[in-house]
Parts: structure tokens; C-alpha cells; sequence
């Protein structure tokens, strides 16, 4: 994969955003999700603990 | 079957098990998908290389559509049946579908500054994505707004439906009008007049986010599940210590 292919006619400057936003968005839903599920989680357990 | 699947227990039970195989196979679609759009598909005739961006916007813009289109069913099935669940895959698919809408309008931008030469114009297809996007966070800020869930919900079920009128002013909107946008090229009486080269990594793209959207609206459910959980322990515990 040589360097003119990344260069894509000029339009690089267009295209490389397009996919790294959306792979940025795609990353922070998942890592958002996963965070809030161990949240829960974690919240659970204290509370069972302490009712118990 | 959604009577069958509205009890949380059998719900966790079979997503369990779908979780991790929707993972897999979702990312496996994706980075084949992003090699395919980015290194293995031609460029357009007209567009160039700027085709690929395509690749990315065409499945965000479905997905925004038909996130919409469940979480609206989902708000009926709420609002008419009281399904339990149903609330919740609602609130669970509206970041994921407004994060998705967003993801459309920006890359159609970054399209269309070199092919039309503007980043934004008041075209019927881009503002009625735009209007999609804001139907998506009145649905967000609604269901946040009330001190009382339910009223949030039920308010917020209502925008939802009302919100199902922009799907198909989104869809037929090339048609109705003359816009900017070009007409579709995939979903047509007569078939798609995109060649297989280029559909197929667009439809490995579309799979590949369907099923991600899929596994995280999955996990979000399971974590409002469990919040509701530790409302009502904590509710106990409260009382408890009342009496």
C-alpha cells in the first residue's frame, strides 16, 4: 500500500475525517455502554451487600 | 413473540447467549467492510475517489432512519400495550439513532463541499435528516425532563410517533422534489443501479453497523434493567431505615 493510494486524488482530506468520526462515534457508544453497564453493575452489588 | 421477550428475565437469558456472537460477527463485517470500501472498491466515473465516503454516510443514514423507525414501534407498544420493556429499548436506541443522524449530516457535508461545492444546503433530504436529528434529542431531553419517569416516557412516546411522519418525507423526498441530492441508487422497484463492486462492501458496511447498533442497544437495555433494580433496593433500603 504505497502512499498515493492514501492521497485518493486530493479528496484524502475529505474522506479520512468521514471515517475517522465515524469510527471515533462508533468507539465512544461502545466504551459509553460498557461503562455504564459496570456502573450498574458495581451499584448493584453495593446494594445488595448492604441489604444483605 | 414481543409479549414472550417482554419478560426481563427470558430477555437477559437469550441476550446473553446473542451478545457476544453479535460482537464478532458485526466487527468482523465492519473491518472487512472498511477494507473492501477504502482499498478493494473502484472509484466512481464522476466522483473519483470521493465515492468512498459513501461507504460510511449511506449506512449511517439508514440506520438513523430505521433506529427511528423501531424506537417509534417501540413507543407505540409502550404507550398502547404498557409492555415493560419497551420504554427502555426506546430511551436505549435514541442516543445510538441521534449519534447516527449526526454521523450523516457531517459526513454528507464532507461529501458534498468537493461534489456540490457548499457544505450545507437547504435541500429537502438534508433538512429533513436535520429535523430527524431533532426529533431524536426532544426524544432525549423529554424523557430526562419530567421528575416523574413515566411522565417522561409517555411524553416523550408521543413526540416519537408524532416524529414517524419525517421517515417517509426522508425517503421520497428525491422524488417529491427537485433537490440536490441524487435520487436513491439501492432501494428501487427496479432494483439497485449501483454496480457489485461498490454494493458489496456498502452492504457488508450496513450489516456490520446494523448488528453493532444491535449488541450496544442490547447492553443498554440490560443496564437500565439492572438501574431499575437498584432503584427499587434502594427504595427498600430507604424504607428500612424509616421504619
Amino acid at each position: 500500500m504505497n502512499i498515493i493510494s492514501w492521497i485518493m486524488e486530493g479528496y484524502n482530506i475529505y474522506i479520512l475525517p468521514s471515517y475517522i468520526l465515524t469510527l471515533l462515534c462508533i468507539g465512544f457508544l461502545f466504551i459509553r455502554s460498557i461503562y455504564q453497564s459496570k456502573k450498574a453493575k458495581n451499584l448493584l452489588e453495593k446494594l445488595l451487600n448492604s441489604n444483605n | 413473540m414481543f409479549d414472550w421477550l417482554a419478560n426481563p428475565n427470558r430477555f437477559k437469558k437469550i441476550t446473553n447467549k446473542l451478545e457476544p456472537l453479535l460482537m464478532v460477527i458485526s466487527l468482523l463485517f465492519i473491518i472487512s467492510g472498511l477494507y473492501f470500501s477504502l482499498f478493494d472498491s473502484p472509484k466512481d466515473y464522476q466522483q473519483g475517489d470521493a465515492v468512498r465516503i459513501m461507504y460510511v454516510h449511506v449506512p449511517s443514514a439508514w440506520l438513523a432512519s430505521f433506529l427511528y423507525l423501531s424506537l417509534a414501534v417501540s413507543c407505540i407498544f409502550y404507550l398502547v400495550w404498557k409492555h415493560p420493556l419497551a420504554d427502555l429499548i426506546s430511551s436505549s436506541i435514541a442516543p445510538i439513532g441521534a449519534l447516527f443522524s449526526i454521523l450523516t449530516l457531517i459526513t454528507g457535508s464532507l461529501w458534498g463541499k468537493p461534489m456540490w461545492g457548499t457544505w450545507w444546503v437547504w435541500d429537502a433530504r438534508l433538512t429533513s435528516m436535520l429535523i430527524l436529528f431533532f426529533f431524536y434529542l426532544g426524544f432525549i431531553l423529554l424523557h430526562n425532563a419530567f421528575e416523574r419517569k413515566i411522565d417522561g416516557s409517555k411524553s416523550a412516546s408521543v413526540l416519537a410517533i408524532i416524529g414517524l411522519i419525517n421517515l417517509p418525507i426522508i425517503k421520497f423526498s428525491v422524488d417529491w422534489w427537485h433537490t440536490l441530492h441524487q435520487p436513491s441508487s439501492i432501494l428501487k422497484f427496479d432494483g439497485p443501479s449501483i454496480d457489485n463492486q461498490m454494493l458489496i462492501p456498502l452492504s457488508f458496511m450496513i450489516i456490520g453497523f446494523g448488528l453493532f447498533s444491535l449488541y450496544l442497544i442490547i447492553i443498554n437495555v440490560k443496564t437500565k434493567l439492572i438501574e431499575k433494580k437498584c432503584e427499587a433496593l434502594i427504595l427498600k433500603l430507604n424504607l428500612k431505615e424509616i421504619l
